[in-house]
């Protein structure tokens, strides 16, 4: 196969390739992930890219003046329920619009993906004035799987995030049976992705078309309205077969409740305010609580925002069943009213104590 | 430890230093064997042990076949050394494969036993090892090689570690002489044996591991994957086990010029074969020559009657699929290229017209073809681990049915296709060879050996995979 070349000619092709190789890997290994920033994993780049340009666009409206951010992070309880739209509008009433919101929300996560989140948006430097934690008391059960674990096509891994997570001593485990269905993101997915995609595996191509492409401008994704009594009586049966046994059980355990206060210190100490909330339930999930299960749950959260200075928001009572697919998701409606009434309660008022706060500081420094 | 392993580069770029830095050969033999020593011994050291003993004892007996004048005392030494690598092979990679067959055998007949597994530990490597130590002692037997005096020498002959845990199978009449000669550098090799293992490392990495995401879920469930998905798979199954082997083949051949050796050619364009006998003149050449020196020919090969040689040819690949495995499925697989090649010899023998169809272009073409088909459909029972997996997988090629599709694009599958067959080309014309490596300038080629190894890092996935043959 291999024709023998001759010796002068050899000698210069090899050391022509050893200093090709060494660029190219070195453009590869180094250059791309440190400084081009190519982290992957659609779910999350889509949002952001998204999110910078309004930022961008926000900012030069307003003779240049770093709009107030506000970002929500959470479960698909959040990426359905809070309607980016009707949040904004009831912050900039409030507070002058340059203001914006963003929903990094994504289905079937917990307090370690808003960890990993948080990490990401440091990276790429966005610095949110309030962040909207949500506490999903499923996730902090016992009977969930403990570990730290990544979800195909929802949250992926990325480059640096198994550094962040290390840094704060917070292990990941990822399977190797796992590995090969989760999609880790580095900057080789990335440039595939442009290049060549059909050489991507389907389970990353497909989550280059999923539900973030599909998301609105503020990263949400309304459930319109659809009272289809079949449609809605499979969907609670689906909830209740996902979650009637953890609620029941109602064994709060410390790991996620951990996580969580590594992220609100984090936050604090970046001067990032926090609100951590419960998202509204309706009647009939409340009532697969086991006796005093939530509450016990409410003063668990209740105990972690307190030593880290954040606000608590229990807003599980805030909506009646009919606004719920399955008594848990927010249909459209249901959801512009949580939003509009949590911007109002909570993240209006937080939002003016960091402008507060940032005036102070600034005035201190002059 | 493997070639593409983190911990190889360093190993290998101490080792090559090392090398190349003393200029005695001496010396070089005794870096080269305590490095392939410690190759070995990266697995388990005690596996490393047996295979020291066993080469000391075999070296032993070929002094003594070389010495002795006794045709008694030479047979006596000839059978003691195959019946004890042979019976090593078959204790650590058969004993349990014979007695589960024993037991269902008995199960089957109505009788109650349960035999016990044995708990060994398959030594890595140890189907090629044990094949050169053989072809080695029966050619010192048949004194067409001198036994070799150096314990040394022989003893990296066996372990030599670029070819040691999955070949090329080497014999001593080829590797013994070049271990004496003082090696020289050469730049015109050093740039062959870059260009060898870079290639390979493109196959296994590139081409082999991305389309192991595409078979490993159509062999895991074939049932629910559509007729068209299983048809990919399977031809992609034929492409991902000639990159996977022929690209460790050519990592090693590469890695052996780098030192100064020559290893022989394992693979030439096996899919382009034009018949069945034509394929195993391309494909794992290594053991196919060795089955035909060692094991056809001295069965009476195709000197006897027509059905003699069927029956040599049956017996030969039904052990050749045995070797690879100790799995029925790679006895079937032994068996359909058994059937395949008695089918070819009928064929030519009772329409010799047929050949001269053959030598025309569109009967070549179609002779690739069918040889490809052909060759595909064995793989299927090579790939699968039972029966049951291998009927469900031939059902879906045949079932005209709907169903999932594959976890990669088709086009991404006809693309890998189209760039294996242009390699193809390219490797068969003499002339584009000539064109892009010999005509073209330092920096481009220098160029393309960079862009070669950046497609590897790009495109090799996160999970590789072993290699295919290590597991023999």
């Amino acid at each position: 196969m291999i024709v023998r070349p001759y010796a002068n000619k050899s000698r210069a092709t090899i050391l022509w390739g050893v200093f090709f190789i060494a660029a190219i890997v070195g453009v590869c290994q180094i250059f791309l992930p440190r400084w081009a920033n190519i982290t992957g994993d659609a779910n999350y780049t889509i949002r952001r890219d998204r999110l910078q340009q309004r930022l961008s666009a926000t900012q030069a409206a307003h003779a240049g003046e770093r709009p107030k951010l506000v970002v929500a992070l959470g479960t698909s309880r959040v990426y359905h329920g809070l309607d980016g739209e009707v949040l904004e509008q009831e912050l900039r009433a409030k507070l002058g619009p340059n203001v914006c919101f963003a929903n990094f929300a994504a289905p079937a996560t917990t307090p370690f993906h808003s960890m990993v989140l948080l990490g990401r948006l440091l990276r790429d430097g966005i610095q949110p004035d309030v962040i909207v934690i949500e506490a999903f008391p499923h996730c902090f059960e016992a009977s969930r799987p403990q570990e730290n674990y990544f979800v195909p096509n929802y949250i992926s891994m990325c480059a640096g995030d198994e550094d962040w997570l290390n840094e704060h001593h917070i292990p990941v485990r990822i399977a190797q049976e796992d590995r090969r269905g989760v999609a880790i993101y580095d900057y080789r997915t990335e440039v595939l992705r442009l290049c060549a995609p059909h050489l991507l595996p389907k389970s990353e191509i497909k989550s280059l078309q999923t539900f973030a492409n599909t998301s609105d401008t503020w990263g949400s994704g309304m459930i319109p309205l659809d009272r289809d009594p079949k449609r809605l009586q499979d969907a609670l049966a689906h909830a209740k077969s996902e979650y009637f046994a953890t609620y029941q059980n109602a064994d709060w355990r410390d790991k996620h409740f951990d996580i969580l206060r590594q992220l609100l210190e984090e936050c604090h100490a970046r001067n990032i305010a926090t609100i951590v909330m419960t998202t509204p339930e309706g009647p009939i999930m409340r009532s697969w609580y086991r006796e005093g299960g939530y509450d016990n749950f409410v003063e668990r959260l209740a105990a972690v925002t307190r030593g880290c200075d954040s606000q608590l928001v229990i807003g599980t009572q805030w909506l009646e069943e009919e606004d719920f697919v399955d008594s848990h998701h927010m249909f459209a409606p249901g959801a512009a009213k949580f939003s509009a009434r949590l911007s109002r309660e909570a993240i209006g008022p937080a939002l003016q104590q960091q402008a507060i706060a940032r005036k102070s500081s600034n005035a201190v420094r002059r | 430890m493997l070639f593409y392993s983190p911990e190889f580069f360093p190993f290998f770029a101490i080792v090559f230093a090392l090398y190349w830095f003393l200029p005695w050969q001496r010396a070089r033999t005794w870096v080269l064997l305590a490095a392939s020593f410690y190759f070995y011994a990266s697995w388990n050291h005690w596996l490393a042990l047996i295979i020291a003993v066993t080469s000391v004892v075999d070296y032993l007996v070929a002094r003594g076949l070389d010495e002795s004048q006794s045709q008694w005392q030479r047979k006596l030494l000839m059978g003691g050394s195959l019946v004890m690598n042979l019976g090593l092979l078959a204790y650590f990679k058969y004993m349990n494969f014979f007695l589960d067959s024993l037991e269902a055998s008995l199960q089957a007949a109505g009788a109650s036993v349960s035999i016990p597994t044995l708990q060994v530990i398959l030594p890595i490597g140890i189907s090629f090892y044990t094949f050169e130590a053989i072809n080695y002692t029966v050619d010192v037997y048949r004194r067409r090689v001198p036994a070799e005096r150096n314990l040394s020498h022989f003893l990296l002959f066996i372990t030599f570690f670029p070819h040691l845990v999955a070949g090329p199978i080497v014999r001593a009449r080829d590797f013994l002489p070049q271990i004496a000669q003082q090696k020289r550098w050469n730049w015109p090799r050093m740039q062959l044996g870059v260009e060898y293992f870079l290639l390979g490392l493109f196959k296994k990495l590139a081409i082999a591991d991305r389309l192991a995401a595409v078979v490993d879920p159509v062999f895991a469930d074939a049932n629910a994957f559509s007729t068209t998905s299983v048809w990919l798979a399977v031809l992609a199954y034929s492409i991902q086990i000639y990159c996977d082997f022929s690209g460790y083949s050519d990592m090693a051949v590469g890695l052996a010029h780098m030192l100064g050796f020559k290893l022989a050619r394992n693979f030439d364009m096996p899919y382009f074969a034009a018949n069945i006998s034509d394929f195993w003149r391309r494909w794992h050449i290594s053991l196919s020559s060795w089955l035909r020196d060692y094991l056809f020919i001295p069965l009476g090969g195709s000197r006897g009657s027509s059905w003699q040689t069927y029956r040599n040819l049956m017996v030969t690949m039904t052990l050749g699929g045995l070797w690879h495995g100790a799995s029925w499925t790679f006895v079937i697989w032994g068996v359909l290229h058994g059937s395949y090649l008695i089918i070819y010899r009928l064929v030519q023998q009772t329409w010799p017209e047929r050949s001269r169809l053959g030598e025309t272009t569109l009967g070549r073409v179609a002779g690739m073809a069918l040889t490809f088909l052909c060759v595909s459909l064995a793989w299927v029972c090579f790939r699968a681990p039972d029966f049951s997996t291998a009927a469900r997988v031939y059902g879906g090629l045949l079932a005209f049915r709907g169903g999932e599709r594959l976890p990669m694009t088709q086009t991404g599958i006809i693309w890998i296709f189209i760039a294996v067959i242009a390699a193809h080309l390219v490797g068969q014309s003499p002339a584009w060879k000539r064109r892009i490596l010999q005509q073209a300038p330092a920096p481009v080629v220098g160029l393309g050996y960079a862009v070669l190894l950046a497609a590897v890092i790009l495109l090799v996935v996160q999970n590789s995979q072993p290699f295919i043959y290590f597991q023999f």
